[in-house]
């Protein structure tokens, strides 16, 4: 059964499985398997914790490992939904504004919380950063892409250039917000805008949950259209694929699993890039291949970079944003410069 | 049978078609000609829905085409676009696996397998399938599309003709692809299938079409026969050029010389 077509899907599901193990134990404080095993059973006969460790276990640890994992499969979806429709092996929510327009507009709430309507808090609650970073990720995501189509042909470059000016007006509104508000609001912003999983809770793990089942179901309807799309968006109506709905459905089903993401942690960039880039090596750009395993890749690289943010400067923690960019940026100018001779060759 | 009636189609202030009317009929091979910008493609996305911005009305028999849903109409018609790029990684077997997405949901059965395979054989691409379309020349690439847009509508449909569309496919392609391509063309042909087909060179049309038609700024100038309205009067009005027509002892059809 081993034959290089599923090679890929055992091979990065064994090292997915050996990620989430060592995630799980190595932190600020190392659980053992004893410790972990005891913990699930003391969970599922209904009693307390019994040790700090197995409080830190189903407390912090694991919520935080299933939270990394389901945000580095859905970022890593979310770049190859924006590749196929954009039909540019370049963009992905962290370059061309989508994260930013989401920190933009959930940063808002950060700092005008305390000018919320109390009555509105309690009845949308938890869902109010979503909301706002959702807004705020559409509006982005639809000005690059408006101004994209606006074009006779579209071109690899303009989009990131446009992309560039949007991912500037939404830091900037960030900016602006950090500037008025107060200190320890301030704080939260400048360390949430570069990505954490520090604040992981069971409940941001359900509503990530849910998301990601959306994402899986419709993932078996975009298989076709975004293959289609490969060939051009003329070549895919002929295809018998109505574009315009797809267009709206894709865009906004994107929408919401960058501005869920970001929300709950924040802007982490390059994953959307790298994994779907990584991936095309292996199964090449048949999304029936591609979209499956980039969620497997997707979660393991985010796990792993999670990893590194966490036990790099132990018992501290860096902010994983800076692991992903500064793995992803030099990646991100290789393909620039592959990209761009290739269509100076053209 | 394909029906244009009086196709107007201006971009801003420009009149690219002006009251076209014209009927394809299936069984025969269609070929458009008529010197750069004189609305070919224009005429043929009008004819296959791609523009929909036109004025006049298209019948697919008897049913108009803007009543025909993008997804249906997939299923028996096939249209073949100018080289266009493609920014990701893709083999040529995957791409042309795409032509038989009108006619499965989410698994190909093995009947679209087959007509894959079919269609890999007849246009002799067998080495082609497992390569990289981006690493294929100019004209290998030409003929993976055609393999893609004739596999879409390889087998009969139940309740309509087929029609395929072809902009320019000889593009790219040596002269003895360029005969081998319209001979399959030719064969594939039955009476529930039309092609109609943009060429660039009147020879072809001589040797191979059942009708031509000839565009000028977008007006229909001369359609019918092949050897009976082309003449060097014709060829001289559409492309400005002298041309003598030579008969050829023992051939049908006569040879255009410039």
């Amino acid at each position: 059964m081993l034959n290089k077509k599923n090679a890929i899907y055992i091979i990065s599901s064994i090292l997915l499985c050996l990620i989430i193990i060592a995630s799980i134990q190595w932190g600020a404080v190392n659980i053992t398997n004893k410790q972990m095993v005891e913990a699930v059973q003391h969970f599922f006969q209904g009693k307390t914790p019994s040790s700090i460790y197995e409080g830190v276990f189903l407390q912090i640890r694991l919520p935080r490992v299933i939270l990394c994992m389901f945000s580095g499969a859905i970022l890593a979806v979310s770049g190859v939904f924006m590749q196929g429709l954009f039909r540019n092996p370049l963009v992905e929510p962290g370059i061309i504004g989508t994260s930013a327009g989401a920190a933009f507009g959930a940063s808002i709430v950060f700092v005008l919380a305390a000018y919320i309507p109390i009555e509105w808090k309690s009845l949308i609650g938890p869902l109010l950063v979503p909301l706002f970073a959702f807004t705020g990720a559409l509006v982005a995501t639809y000005i690059v892409y408006a101004i994209s189509k606006s074009q006779q042909k579209t071109n690899v470059l303009s989009i990131l250039l446009v992309g560039l000016a949007i991912n500037s007006m939404g830091l900037s509104g960030m900016g602006f917000m950090t500037y008025i508000a107060r200190d320890p609001q301030a704080r939260s912003i400048n360390f949430w805008n570069l990505g954490t999983f520090s604040g992981a809770n069971w409940q941001q793990v359900l509503i990530v949950f849910s998301l990601l089942i959306i994402v899986i179901l419709s993932i078996f309807k975009f298989i076709k259209p975004l293959n289609a799309l490969l060939l051009g968006e003329d070549e895919a109506l002929y295809l018998g694929i109505n574009i315009k709905k797809f267009r709206r459905k894709i865009l906004l089903i994107n929408t919401l699993m960058v501005a869920i993401v970001t929300s709950f942690v924040g802007v982490i960039g390059f994953v959307g890039l790298i994994v779907p880039h990584i991936v095309r090596q292996f199964v090449g750009s048949d999304h029936k291949k591609l979209l499956p395993a980039s969620m497997i890749i997707g979660a393991s690289v985010l796990l792993m970079a999670d990893l590194v943010a966490r036990l790099l400067l132990a018992p501290s923690e860096i902010p994983i944003g800076i692991i992903t960019s500064l793995v992803g940026a030099p990646i991100f100018i290789l393909l620039l410069k592959k990209n761009l001779f290739l269509k100076a060759d053209a | 049978m394909l029906k244009l009636q009086n196709i107007n189609y201006t971009i801003g202030s420009n009149h690219i078609l002006n009251s076209i009317n014209v009927n394809f009929a299936p069984g025969e091979l269609h070929m458009i000609l008529g010197p750069n910008g004189s609305g070919k493609t224009s005429l043929l996305k009008i004819a296959s829905g791609q523009i929909e911005n036109f004025n006049g009305l298209v019948w697919y028999d008897d049913m108009a085409l803007n009543e025909i849903n993008t997804a249906t109409l997939a299923t028996f018609r096939s249209y073949l676009s100018q080289q266009n790029n493609i920014p990701f990684p893709i083999k040529a077997i995957e791409l042309i696996q795409m032509g038989r997405y009108p006619h499965y949901e989410y698994q190909a059965t093995k009947k679209d397998y087959d007509i894959i395979h079919a269609v890999i054989d007849q246009l002799a691409i067998t080495h082609l399938k497992n390569r990289d379309f981006n690493t294929l020349s100019g004209g290998e690439q030409q003929r993976v599309q055609f393999a893609r847009v004739l596999a879409q509508v390889w087998e009969k449909s139940k309740n309509n003709n087929r029609y395929l569309f072809l902009d320019e496919p000889l593009n790219n392609l040596d002269i003895q692809y360029q005969k081998y391509l319209l001979q399959t063309i030719r064969s594939i042909i039955s009476e529930d299938i039309a092609v109609i087909m943009i060429v660039h060179d009147i020879n072809w049309a001589l040797a191979f079409s059942d009708k031509v038609y000839f565009l000028q700024n977008g007006n229909l100038i001369a359609n019918g026969n092949p050897i009976e309205i082309i003449t060097p009067e014709l060829i001289q009005e559409v492309f400005k050029i002298d041309a003598k027509l030579i008969s050829i002892p023992g051939q049908k059809y006569p040879i255009v010389s410039f």
